[in-house]
């Protein structure tokens, strides 16, 4: 404290020869006046650190009030993030292909714990765990406490039930769930442990899964711990919409079953089975082989993940004369009429010979025959009469060396080269489809061009999308697509097609009572070193039904086949299994209504 | 006779006291609202605030010119009993400040001392009708030197600093020259370096923490940033009872003892803060009129030496709180929690209400 100078108290002057007593009553006076003064001016003195103290209350209140309550929010609140429920992935007709299942978890509060015994003695047994542990865990001075994550329903019940108010509270934490096990992996693919897409329709079609996440506003304590029972929505999570597939569960459980069983017995290593509405563009089925358990993504090898129907490429072989004719008459190189002979082989430019497979040999036959009997000498004569720069052209137009735009993630190009680079033999080996890679749904997409009035649509597998009311917020409309080769030309060689499987290498793949048209492929695999595997082939099969107009296209690969193994063998009689199935679940009547009576009998699918 | 009493008593002094207790009782429960021992507080609280009425009434009932007959006795006892917690006290904090006591906890013996001290000094200076030079203050230094020196040793500055201010304030009053007691000031100003080097380390950073908080904010400038932090952010009206954000998310270190003002300053904002201010100037300003109007020159310097005492704890316990004083570790009377002080601070309102019953006619 501080103190002031010492002034006499004030007072009448001291007369001189005053007696004793008057002196004493003057000075007991005197006395009195010095300690009302001085009780005075400690009073003031303590007016002013007051005041002082007055001043500082007013300037931290006032003037920096704006700028302290800044900082203590800053330290005190936090935003979290408040995850959107994420939407379901759905079939054609609305069956579940993802969905979330919920785990609630329970936390404890434990600075609101009125008797820590009591509680510890009530909660660890439902929750399983010892009370040493658990009043480790729930210490006074915390404000969070996991009891219990992802816990049985019955865990929550019970700690429900003991009705702990605000003691105790329950986070719902969803996980994203495939019903179906493998049904489907490639194009549903899988969410990661943040329920975020990583793969397949997750991916694509993440931003409507997803939602629009919410916010809230959470306490924290002088440690930045969170206290979840502060917890304060700022702003309601906007769930995400449900996507609705084009894929239909029944047609693509057919695929794969038939696909799987295919495998098996030919020993391919791998292996796909495409179907499409080739004027929609709607995919229906998507079969791979092998397949992982998205529920497990982990366990899977990494090289079982990718999509092979679009991010892996393939030599198609025969099946890629159907391009070839269809670019021959477009550019009216060749007519239907005119014949080619083949002899077995064929002496190209370069000294190169083009030898017809197991060493058969067509004395007289049109570009009808050479399709029908798949023959690679007829095929190279055409290609030949064609050109490169006419049969690259068509190609492209085809697709070829161009993603189709499906709307799933990871697709390739292909391989195309351009003309310049068709050295040797190229013109001639890709004119049988060897020398071109291309991926499975290209290869599709081309077929189905040709069953589709010679238009190219963009093959797609989101069918429709609505939100959480049901609403539907996108729905997808077929384009048009643009001409790939005339209408006359595509009809032209689906006839050629309807042929193949008629009297041709793809019987196998006839169902009885349906116009098939239809194409075989047994191509050689490039082996990684250049040149071909000696022992290795792909097999497969592309057809469209019914033939005068095709509402499925079917691609079927077989990829590894050993021996004795070709497209008309292997891969035919998958699509005539599948063909048979999907025909009859899908009700498509038969072309010919006289073997209706050879249907198989009619069972509950 | 009863009437004479009940028209006597100084009711101001009184209401004051009471509306000062609650005020602590509120702030207290604040401070410890979501505490899993808040009901151990308020029942530590009641049983501190009612042993304190008691002594309200026993030292307002007897004549203070009683008190501490032999002073010399007293003050040996005292000394004895700063000296027994030395060697006998419980460290709590990193003072040694407490004696046990079982089921009471524990004692403070230095808050009895000051009570203690102010009446020893008040009966030293009582003969003493002059003090006419400097050196004439020596033994009265003394007398407040050596306790001071003992409590410094436990370690409480803010306390020893108390006696200090005790004693320039009872020198005053008993009439000692102001040039005289600026010496002494200026004295221990230039004495004060050396000082610096006898205090502990966490005094010294305290004291650099005061003159610049934002070089240690996580440690010794963190209580201090974050006291200021809540008072200001209660702002006029302040945030409600129980809603202050810095005490119920514990930003603030013990808050219910020497930090409680922030509690006010935080929920009831500048309008709780100076009405509590205003309480502690009422209850002051009664208790220097009571040394004015003494009768005698025991009763004005046993007053002024309890108000001094208040008034020293407040001006510097609010002062820390709102960084304009260093930290110590001074309570807020009747506010802040810890029995030996609310009992001391009652019991010399018993002593006031004493002073004040037998007070000069007209006084």
């Amino acid at each position: 404290m501080t103190l002031p100078r010492r002034r006499r108290p004030p007072g009448r002057g001291q007369p001189p020869g005053r007696r004793s007593f008057l002196r004493a009553a003057e000075a007991e006076l005197d006395h009195l006046r010095m300690i009302r003064l001085r009780t005075a001016v400690l009073f003031a003195v303590l007016w002013t650190a007051l005041a002082g103290v007055g001043v500082r209350l007013v300037m931290l209140h006032i003037v920096q009030a704006p700028e302290l309550e800044r900082v203590a929010e800053r330290q005190q609140l936090g935003t979290v993030q408040i995850e959107a429920n994420r939407g379901r992935l759905l079939d054609r007709l609305g069956r579940p292909l993802a969905v979330n299942v919920e785990a609630e978890s329970a936390f404890a509060t434990p600075s609101k714990i009125a008797d820590h015994e009591a509680f510890i003695r009530a909660v660890a047994p439902v929750v399983g765990q010892r009370p040493a542990e658990l009043a480790r865990k729930l210490a006074p001075d915390r404000h969070f406490a996991w009891l219990a994550r992802r816990a049985a329903p019955e865990v929550t019940a019970a700690l429900r039930a003991m009705r702990l108010g605000d003691q105790i509270g329950f986070l719902t934490e969803t996980k994203r769930s495939y019903p179906n096990g493998t049904l489907a992996s490639h194009v549903i693919g899988f969410a990661g442990v943040d329920n975020q897409g990583l793969e397949g329709a997750e991916l694509a079609f993440e931003e409507m899964l997803r939602g629009r996440p919410g916010s809230a506003r959470i306490e924290r304590d002088a440690m930045g711990r969170p206290r979840f029972d502060t917890r304060a929505v700022v702003r309601e999570p906007a769930p995400g919409a449900d996507v609705m597939l084009t894929i239909d569960q029944v047609i693509q459980h057919i695929a794969e079953r038939e696909l799987d069983r295919a495998a098996t017995s030919t020993g391919a290593a791998s292996g796909t089975v495409l179907i499409m509405d080739p004027r929609s563009g709607e995919l229906l089925a998507m079969a791979t082989h092998p397949r992982y358990d998205p529920n497990a993504v982990g366990r899977a090898q990494d090289s079982v993940l990718a999509n092979r129907t679009i991010s892996a490429v393939y030599e198609p072989g025969s099946t890629f004369k159907i391009i070839l004719a269809a670019a021959a008459m477009e550019a009216g190189a060749v007519t239907t009429r005119e014949v080619f002979t083949s002899t077995g082989e064929l002496r190209v430019a370069g000294g190169y010979v083009i030898r017809e497979a197991r060493g058969r040999k067509f004395p007289r036959q049109t570009l009808g025959d050479i399709i029908r009997q798949s023959s690679n000498v007829g095929a190279a004569m055409v290609a030949g009469r064609l050109g490169k720069e006419r049969y690259h052209e068509a190609i492209r137009r085809f697709g070829f060396g161009t993603p189709t735009g499906v709307d799933l993630p990871g697709e390739l190009a292909g391989l195309v080269p351009p003309p310049a680079q068709w050295l040797g033999p190229g013109l001639e080996t890709i004119g049988f489809g060897q020398g071109i890679s291309v991926t499975p749904l290209q290869m599709l997409v081309a077929a189905s061009a040709l069953g589709n009035e010679g238009r190219l649509i963009r093959p797609h597998v989101l069918r429709a999308a609505r939100d959480p009311e049901g609403r539907l917020v996108r729905v997808v409309v077929p384009e048009p697509g643009r001409q790939a080769t005339s209408p006359e030309v595509a009809r032209a060689v689906v006839a050629m097609m309807e042929e193949a499987v008629n009297k041709g290498t793809g019987t196998l793949a006839r169902v009885e009572g349906y116009r098939i048209a239809g194409k075989t492929g047994t191509a050689q695999k490039p082996a990684p070193g250049g040149g071909y595997m000696p022992d290795a082939f792909v097999a497969s099969f592309v057809g469209l039904v019914p033939a005068d107009n095709p509402r499925l296209a079917v691609l079927v690969i077989l990829d590894g086949v050993k021996g004795e193994q070709y497209g008309g063998t292997a891969a035919a009689p998958v699509f005539q299994a599948v063909a048979t199935q999907v025909l009859w679940h899908l009700r498509l009547p038969p072309s010919e209504p006289a073997a209706l009576g050879r249907l198989p009998p009619r069972t509950v699918p | 006779m009863r009437a004479r009493w009940l028209r006597e008593v100084d009711w101001v002094l009184i209401g004051a006291t009471v509306l000062l207790a609650a005020f602590g009782v509120v702030a207290l429960i604040s401070a410890r609202h979501g505490f899993a021992d808040a009901a151990s507080f308020l029942r530590a609280r009641t049983l501190h605030l009612s042993l304190g009425a008691l002594a309200l009434v026993a030292f307002a009932a007897k004549d203070y010119r009683q008190l501490a007959g032999a002073w010399q006795v007293v003050y040996a006892g005292t000394l004895l009993l700063l000296a027994s917690v030395l060697v006998l006290g419980d460290t709590r904090m990193g003072a040694q400040r407490w004696i046990a006591l079982g089921a009471f906890g524990g004692f403070q013996p230095s808050e009895v001392a000051k009570l203690a001290l102010v009446i020893t000094l008040a009966r030293h200076l009582e003969g003493v009708k002059s003090l006419p030079r400097l050196r004439a203050l020596f033994p009265f230094a003394l007398h407040i030197a050596i306790p001071a020196a003992l409590i410094v040793r436990q370690p409480d500055l803010g306390t020893a600093l108390v006696l200090l201010a005790v004693l320039a304030a009872v020198l005053y009053v008993a009439g000692a020259r102001a040039q005289d007691l600026a010496g002494v000031a200026a004295a221990a100003a230039v004495t004060a370096p050396f000082l610096w080097r006898l205090l502990h380390d966490y005094q010294r950073r305290r004291l650099t923490a005061f003159l610049d908080p934002g070089a240690d904010p996580l440690g010794t400038g963190y209580a201090l940033i974050q006291s200021k932090i809540a008072v200001g952010s209660g702002q006029i009206l302040g945030k409600g009872l129980f809603s202050g954000t810095q005490s119920v998310l514990r930003f603030i270190p013990e808050q219910h003892t020497d930090f409680v003002f922030t509690v006010i300053g935080e929920e009831l904002g500048l309008a709780g803060a100076t009405l509590l201010l205003g309480l502690y100037l009422v209850w002051l300003w009664r208790a220097l009129r009571i040394a004015e109007g003494a009768r005698d020159r025991l009763g004005a310097l046993v007053a002024t030496g309890i108000a001094a005492m208040v008034a020293f704890h407040v001006v510097v316990n609010v002062g820390m709180t709102v960084g304009l004083m260093p930290v110590t570790g001074i309570p807020l009377p009747l506010v802040s929690h810890g029995g030996t002080a609310i009992l001391t601070t009652l019991a010399g309102t018993g002593m006031l209400l004493s002073i004040h019953l037998r007070r000069r006619p007209g006084g």
